[in-house]
């Protein structure tokens, strides 16, 4: 806590939010410095969405303070300070993507020249298109210049890279990492947990409307140390009989397998192909776990582990 | 909330007044309105042709000037068509979520309503024009000024119509907007006298006419093409629609936006 600069460049102190009886946001409390790259991870309905809102002053929380670099949210937006491609952003499906751009660049307080955020975004050969004729992924650089045209210090990413494929998204982040070199700030929320690995020196992790982890990807990652294993011929009593299984199940998404969560998978291995079951046991894969694993893994341990692995982590990073 | 910047030209080192992006937004909307094909034919010829058909069935009528009523009618219930359909389709920004996007940008809720208001002001005038010049060329007799006040008290008598599509669209969703956009307009095209003259009507919907803004708008029209008394109940009853569908758009937006203003 101690080397926290005077004037953050996002400030976010106990937010709470409350949608009917939907508990969006339950005090939050963040504070982003100047430059950083910070991740924001989370399942759907952790809040992410609703904290970037409140960023951009599309939302007011119900209680609490939200300050982008030393002032309130609504100014922040119309200097041109905050930037923010938002999530499923609209966009106007009859017109072409210049016509739009024109549009919401004429708006803006201190715009980038409009050729610097084609350049940037990478989207020249997209600006004659009507933007209903876009593949998902061309519609995200679509938003990611919308977000490029106030020129803004901080920038707000709400899932980029969602509907890109691979060689899509690998484009995006090189093109991302050249608007982070001028020295923005930028919060980004993703599923995907190697890109918030591999491009955040921060990672933050929210679940139910709360901060549950805080640290570098090596860190949050390693809150999870289960592995998952899924495998065919065996049924899934057997395999949650094993030592180092935590859980098994059918595996959802091929009903031909079941799937595991293991605490230690090397002891799960030994003990698959060294026992009795070696004979029938098919086609194991063994891999780390997602976003999703990480949060069942969270969530599961909500009362005993959850609370001493956040203090574990903020003592890491601070 | 200085004075007004009408340089659209990105802006150097000061921050835009609000007033200055809503004329901003309010030139962009009207471009894109206006190269929208099917908007102008529809709003255009529809009008103009029920004037040209009413033209040759009654026209000659007292000497012509039936004529130069029907074109004030039409040209009327073409504004009106125009000033409707543009209001709810500006609000269809605002309907599938881009007025987030607008938002973000840097609009206010406030600047986006005078925009829009500005904008379809802007996109009813072709259609009040054409009818106009389309009756001049066939046959209505009024001199250059005349004609010209026509026009402009049509245009101004119709700022009810467009808070009317602003108001449908801020209240209502998708296509409920468009539909009910599409009644309102029959409704007050039929009992605000434009197709026929109100005083074929029974008399129970004589008094439901003198209470829309339509049929003073063309009674305006007509008091300004041919003069006569002006029609005092007529400003009235305009101004009233006019006042109470401003408040509502103004208390509807920021509920329809989901934002409390500060």
């Amino acid at each position: 806590m101690t080397s926290a600069p005077a004037s953050p460049a996002i400030d976010l102190r106990s937010l709470t939010k409350t949608y009917g009886s939907v508990r969006a946001l339950d005090g939050v409390d963040l504070r982003i410095g100047h430059g950083e790259i910070l991740a924001l991870l989370g399942p759907n309905g952790a809040g992410k969405s609703t904290a970037m809102e409140m960023m951009v002053g599309l939302a007011t929380p119900d209680a609490g303070t939200v300050r982008i670099l030393g002032t309130d949210p609504v100014t922040a937006t119309r200097t041109g300070l905050i930037g923010t491609m938002l999530q499923a952003g609209a966009l106007l499906p009859d017109q072409t993507v210049r016509s739009m751009l024109w549009m919401l660049h004429s708006l803006q307080a201190r715009p980038m020249p409009l050729e610097d955020v084609i350049d940037q975004a990478d989207i020249s050969d997209l600006m004659r298109r009507r933007i209903g004729s876009l593949s998902g992924g061309q519609a995200q650089r679509v938003r990611f210049a919308i977000a490029l045209l106030g020129d803004p210090q901080v920038l707000l990413l709400d899932e980029p890279t969602v509907g890109m494929d691979v060689g899509a998204r690998r484009a995006f982040w090189d093109q991302m990492r050249q608007v982070a070199a001028a020295g923005r700030t930028i919060v980004f929320a993703t599923h995907h947990l190697e890109e918030a690995e591999r491009e955040a020196g921060r990672v933050v992790v929210m679940d139910r409307g709360r901060v549950v982890a805080d640290g570098t990807g090596a860190e949050v990652a390693g809150i999870v140390g289960s592995r998952v294993i899924t495998l065919r011929g065996l049924a899934a009593d057997e395999l949650a009989s094993l030592p180092g299984v935590e859980s098994a199940a059918p595996d959802e998404s091929d009903p031909g397998r079941v799937r595991a969560v293991a605490t230690d998978s090397d002891r799960v291995l030994t003990a698959l192909f060294t026992g009795p079951l070696a004979g029938r046991t098919r086609d194991v894969l063994v891999s780390a776990p997602g976003l999703e694993e990480a949060f069942l893994h969270i969530t599961d341990h909500e009362n005993a582990d959850h609370d001493s692995t956040d203090h574990d982590l903020e003592g890491a990073v601070r | 909330m200085s004075t007004l910047v009408t340089d659209p030209a990105p802006a150097g080192p000061a921050v835009p007044s609000a007033a200055s992006r809503a004329l901003r937004y309010a030139l962009h909307t009207t471009r894109i309105t206006a190269t929208n094909v099917m908007f102008m034919l529809f709003t255009i010829i529809l009008p103009v042709g029920m004037y040209l058909l009413f033209g040759a069935l009654i026209g000659d009528l007292s000497d012509g000037q039936v004529r130069g009523l029907i074109m004030v009618n039409m040209a009327a219930y073409g504004g009106l068509g125009a000033a409707v359909t543009a209001g709810t389709q500006i609000q269809e920004d605002q309907r599938n979520g881009f007025l987030r996007q607008l938002i973000v940008a840097g609009l206010s809720p406030s600047s986006f309503l005078t925009g829009s208001l500005m904008a379809a002001s802007a996109v009813i005038v072709p259609a009040l024009v054409t009818v106009g010049l389309v009756g001049v060329l066939t046959g209505v007799e009024a001199s250059p000024l005349n004609f010209l006040v026509t026009m402009v008290v049509l245009w101004l008598g119709l700022l009810p119509t467009i808070l009317i599509g602003l108001v449908l669209g801020l209240l209502l969703k998708g296509g409920a907007a468009m539909a009910a956009g599409i009644v309102v307009m029959m409704a007050m095209a039929i009992f605000g006298g434009l197709w026929m003259p109100l005083e074929t009507f029974p008399a129970w919907m004589q008094d439901l006419g003198q209470g829309l803004p339509t049929y003073w708008i063309g009674r305006l029209g007509a008091w300004a093409l041919y003069g006569g008394e002006l029609p005092l109940t007529g400003l009235l009853v305009i101004g009233l629609w006019t006042l109470v569908l401003g408040t509502i758009c103004a208390l509807s937006l920021t509920r329809a936006v989901g934002l409390k203003r500060r």
